[in-house]
């Protein structure tokens, strides 16, 4: 998942986040980037069908 | 100089209720303390000594009339900045915050002096808590090393004794770490226990606000003061009376050590040795001693963990990072920019895996019937800032890695975990050991802790200032 994650990609991720990166900023951020996608890659070898999320929502009014 | 700075909190307390010392006397020992620490160790961004001579005055005139507010009325305590203070300066370490003077007290803080404690000053952290850049304090103990963070200056104060205590915030580990590499305790609570109203965040279901102290009690007594609450980040629990029922035995109590996670190749022999000879005491100290076997999904903690925590901390600087962002420093601004580029099924995912790992430390605690969990606090000692690695961004094994694969867990499930220092390193760098609990079981924390203090002494052991090792 994290082969292929390069400076163009992120920059067009950002642009789709309206975020401006910095020049200096994109070789870091693209490590940063491709080493997050890795940790995603790790939940997403878990079956999560049946898992509720651990946060819910109180429907109470207070 | 006096000595008072080295009184614990309980002493300290003691020797006001008797008239044998007044909080105006404390806080002079404090002041010279911080006057000769602050040039090696700068663990205060602003130090309140005007109205701090007014609250220990004010302190003062009440333990005259015998009207004391309780143990921790007339005790100077640090306060992290992230933590709002009425008047004063509060900028989370950061240029985007540089000038913001709040208008209200943070609940923390507010509970704080209703209790008549000191507020001596506002302790350094890194820029927002994000443990990205590295600030200029220093470790008590070496002053060539990482103090730990980001409760960096709240752990150096208080080791140093420019404070009796401390108030830090704790997301992946930044009271913990600070304590360990210190020397003192520190207690990240329960989430919701303490107030976060107040606090500048990062994310709302990692964060918690907890005590650092010298001692075990020490922090039992700050809890006491700071715990509870009726807004929306307080868990409605009764807060029992955590100072009370410490004692030096633990008969009937179980502790649970688990080693292929937490004693893992990445463990230091020094602190992995230090651990076990803790372990062993807390066993010759009354408690049964079980072994558990590997926690089902705890690998996955820190994936949930960072996955949360970048996402949740870029919400909360949207604006700033789109309007301000030059004004971080680059390490913090590229989280901040990776953070929005999370995808949000990602995050969901994240907060679904998440009931995984909370089910698997439950499923330990219930199957083991244990009342802690313990193991390094974290994987090594500390070290010399130039060695450092607190970099994120990419992969691999780095110190700040370390330190949340050991720390993390806490955060992600919500339950306490505490760290009390168990020894040295060959360099005369402090070890600590760390003691999960069930959720609000704090109390149980408390006690395993200070038994373990009530048998060893390496807390009463204090850093030589302008130690520097060769």
């Amino acid at each position: 998942m994290t082969d292929g994650i390069h400076e163009e990609l992120v920059e067009a991720a950002a642009r789709v986040a309206d975020i401006e990166i910095p020049t200096l900023d994109f070789p870091l951020l693209t490590a940063a980037f491709a080493n997050q996608l890795a940790a995603i890659a790790a939940l997403d070898a878990v079956n999560a069908s049946e898992l509720e999320p651990a946060t819910t929502l109180d429907p109470r009014w207070r | 100089m006096s000595d008072l700075h080295w009184l614990t909190i309980r002493e300290a307390g003691e020797r006001l209720e008797a008239r044998d010392a007044s909080a105006s006397e404390l806080l002079d020992a404090v002041l010279a303390r911080i006057a000769e620490t602050e040039p090696h160790v700068h663990a205060f961004v602003t130090v309140m000594e005007d109205s701090a001579r007014a609250e220990a005055e004010a302190a003062d005139r009440r333990a005259g009339a015998g009207e004391r507010l309780g143990p921790l009325d007339g005790i100077p305590i640090g306060v992290k900045d992230l933590c709002h203070t009425k008047g004063v300066v509060t900028s989370a370490g950061s240029k985007v915050l540089e000038g913001f003077v709040p208008k209200q007290d943070a609940v923390v803080v507010e509970r704080l002096r209703t209790g008549g404690a000191v507020i001596v000053g506002k302790t350094v952290t890194h820029e927002f808590a994000y443990g990205q850049d590295i600030p200029p304090t220093r470790n008590s103990w070496d002053h060539r090393c990482y103090p730990g963070g980001s409760s960096a200056g709240s752990g150096v104060s208080v080791a140093v004794g420019s404070a009796f205590g401390a108030i830090g915030t704790d997301t992946g580990g930044s009271i913990r770490v600070p304590a360990s590499v210190n020397g003192i305790v520190g207690l990240k609570p329960t989430a919701g226990r303490v107030s976060r109203r107040g606090v500048v965040p990062m994310s709302p279901t990692l964060d918690t606000v907890g005590p650092l102290a010298r001692t075990v009690e020490d922090c039992a007594l700050i809890l006491n003061v700071i715990a509870g609450g009726d807004d929306a980040t307080v868990i409605d629990e009764p807060v029992p009376d955590y100072a009370s029922g410490l004692t030096e035995r633990l008969d009937g109590l179980r502790v649970g050590v688990e080693r292929s996670y937490f004693f893992y190749e990445g463990v230091r022999d020094d602190v992995r040795a230090a651990a076990e000879e803790a372990i062993d005491t807390l066993g010759q100290q009354g408690a049964k001693v079980v072994e558990v076997p590997m926690i089902d999904h705890i690998e996955l903690a820190s994936a949930v963990g960072i996955t949360v925590l970048v996402a949740d901390t870029s919400e909360w600087h949207r604006t700033f990072l789109r309007e301000h962002g030059d004004l971080y420093v680059q390490a913090t601004r590229i989280m901040l920019q990776l953070g929005e580029l999370v995808p949000a099924t990602a995050y969901v995912r994240a907060q679904k895996v998440r009931s995984l790992v909370r089910d698997g430390l439950r499923n330990a605690f219930e199957q083991h019937e244990i009342d802690a969990l313990v193991a390094p606090t974290i994987p090594l000692t500390t070290m010399p800032v130039e060695m450092l690695s607190v970099d994120l961004t990419g992969t691999g094994e780095t110190a700040l890695s370390g330190f949340l694969h050991h720390c993390f867990l806490a955060n992600v499930t919500g339950v306490p975990a505490m760290t009390v220092p168990i020894g040295f390193s060959d360099e005369l760098l402090p070890i600590g050991l760390q003691l999960y609990g069930r959720p609000f079981g704090e109390a149980a924390l408390f006690r395993i802790a200070h038994a373990y203090q009530e048998a060893t002494d390496w807390h009463r052991r204090h850093p030589e200032v302008g130690r520097v090792v060769a």
